[in-house]
């Protein structure tokens, strides 16, 4: 049943949602692109791994990118059956309510994993076209990636709690745009606040306790989320 | 629990929003093969009804059996033999007609095939492949009636499913909701606020007004309760009321016109010939039948529908 849960809700997925899956890190990794070549001694002479240090410039506001991303679009994804008020038609359907929104769920995860995936394979065609050689730093940027993903699930829950929830997205989409910009910010903000976990402040490939915060935080709100999801009468 | 078994009963189903009861202690009885017209003016607590049926929203208090099975702890099994249309239709303007069903389709489980002949009933054939958002409106309500009828459903529920049709469409599903419990043997249950709606399709009413059931019986009872009047206009009345009154006729007066209520044959003769014997010039003798409309109004007097 999970399975055609899934096909039915690709059938349904915007075109918009595979444009920013790629746009985003595409458009990222562009912008420093621009940077380096704007001037590329100066950040050379920065610092003596190329590759890590490129990693470190184009993570800086990946987590930022990342939270706009994901809260896009979950948005998307939840105004698709908010629109025409199809909830009534999906819920009327002999399936397990649960089951609804895991498969949007595992959709949107998995979109993400995509978008973050493209992300080191854009970075590591800008290091190449740079001149950085060939000893591609896979791992570290893998880590990198993952890491933040991981450290940015929290965000993942709390839009789509708001955005399944509600039938005006203008609260998620507030909720997700004030975080995207507040973790530019949270440089200094007490370790256990969630704006600063996908920082990855103690290193790129450092696995840091931040990291796990964010995935229990993660589970957390997911579990909470989809009880009073699942649980709520259907009225739109 | 009567000794009968319905196919979907309901018994002292209650949902309360805010302190206000919107429904207030309901029973409803659907028996196999029926259309049964669920009738109510706006907001009397239909669609609230409806999405309890559905297992959508929770009753506060009561419960809801269909197939002989509790709603509340067989629900999916039970949604397997349920198609609804509920409210407004629900569709992906960004997709096809053909599209639409068939991510319902792919939930459902069942032949590929179904899509064809769903559209052939609702006669959206030639529509298919056209996106839902160029669709009009009648054309989206027989797509959501499609999509009610894609499962083959043992019942279905549809929510007002003639709004926004064209007279012509209005005929053509009544017509097709007729045919579904011979055809296919599925029984039927159907909102409206228009009697009219309902008088010419369903076999079984139910009126609900302020969340309560006031009346629920064959479509037959109802029109029986069309209480028929008696009218005789003449040159001077008030001879006429004393006449009529020595028979023990209570009569009431507008211009020169005596209104009583509807008498047998015999008796009408009897008056005539006895206003005639008092020297009274009889004009005229009609009898007014009341509308189903007016019994329904009657029935749910005092509602604000605004």
């Amino acid at each position: 049943m999970m399975r055609a849960l899934i096909q039915s809700d690709l059938m349904k997925v915007k075109k918009m949602v595979w444009v920013m899956m790629i746009a985003f890190p595409a458009g990222l990794v562009g912008l420093q692109a621009v940077n380096y070549s704007l001037r590329l001694d100066h950040l050379l002479g920065l610092h003596d791994d190329y590759w890590y240090f490129l990693l470190e410039n184009v993570h800086i506001f990946w987590p930022t990118i990342l939270v706009l991303t994901l809260t896009l679009i979950i948005s998307l994804f939840a105004s698709v059956e908010h629109e025409t008020h199809t909830w009534t038609k999906l819920f009327s359907l002999p399936v397990n309510n649960g089951k609804i929104y895991l498969s949007k769920l595992a959709i949107i995860l998995t979109v993400l994993i995509v978008s973050s995936v493209l992300f080191v394979i854009f970075s590591m065609i800008l290091g190449l076209s740079l001149g950085f050689g060939s000893d591609l730093p896979l791992m570290a940027a893998s880590q990198m990636s993952l890491y933040t993903f991981i450290a940015v699930l929290p965000f993942v829950f709390i839009q789509f709690w708001l955005s399944m929830g509600f039938t005006n997205q203008g609260i998620a989409l507030t909720t997700g745009i004030a975080n995207a910009v507040f973790i530019m910010y949270a440089v200094d903000m007490p370790t256990w606040l969630p704006w600063r976990w996908p920082l990855l402040l103690e290193g790129i490939t450092t696995i840091a306790p931040d990291i796990f915060y964010g995935l229990g935080t993660g589970v957390v709100l997911t579990v909470i989320s989809l009880i009073h999801l699942t649980r709520k009468d259907v009225t739109a | 629990m009567g000794n009968q078994t319905y196919l979907l009963e309901t018994n002292g189903l209650t949902k309360t929003y805010k302190g206000a009861k919107v429904v207030n202690g309901l029973s409803l009885q659907l028996e196999e093969g029926e259309i049964y017209g669920f009738l109510g003016p706006n907001g009397a607590g239909k669609t609230t009804t409806i999405r309890m049926l559905l297992g959508l929203i929770k009753p506060a208090k009561g419960r809801v059996t269909v197939f002989g099975k509790d709603l509340s702890k067989e629900r999916i099994t039970i949604l397997k033999q349920i198609g609804s249309l509920v409210e407004s239709p629900s569709y992906y303007p960004h997709l096809t007609g053909k599209d639409n069903l068939e991510t319902l389709r792919k939930i459902l489980q069942v032949p590929k095939s179904r899509i064809a002949e769903v559209l052939e009933m609702v006669r959206l054939t030639k529509m298919a492949d056209r996106k839902v958002k160029e669709y009009s409106l009648g054309m989206k309500q027989r797509l959501g009636l499609a999509a009610s009828l894609l499962g083959s459903p043992k019942l279905l529920i549809l929510d007002e499913p003639t709004n926004g049709l064209d007279p012509a469409g209005m005929i053509y599903i009544r017509e097709l909701i007729k045919q579904l419990p011979v055809k296919y043997g599925m029984t039927v249950l159907l909102s409206s606020h228009l009697l009219s709606e309902i008088d010419q399709v369903a076999t079984k009413v139910g009126i609900i007004a302020k969340g309560e059931m006031i009346f629920q019986d064959q479509i037959d009872v109802l029109r029986e309760k069309a209480s028929r009047k008696l009218h005789v206009q003449m040159n001077d009345w008030e001879t006429g009321q004393k006449v009529l009154s020595r028979h023990g006729i209570e009569t009431a007066r507008h211009d020169n016109w005596l209104t009583m209520p509807n008498q047998p044959d015999g008796k009408i003769a009897e008056i005539v010939k006895e206003l005639v014997y008092s020297g009274l010039d009889i004009y005229r003798v009609s009898e007014e039948i009341a509308s189903l409309e007016d019994i329904f109004l009657n029935l749910t007097k005092g509602e604000e529908t605004l």
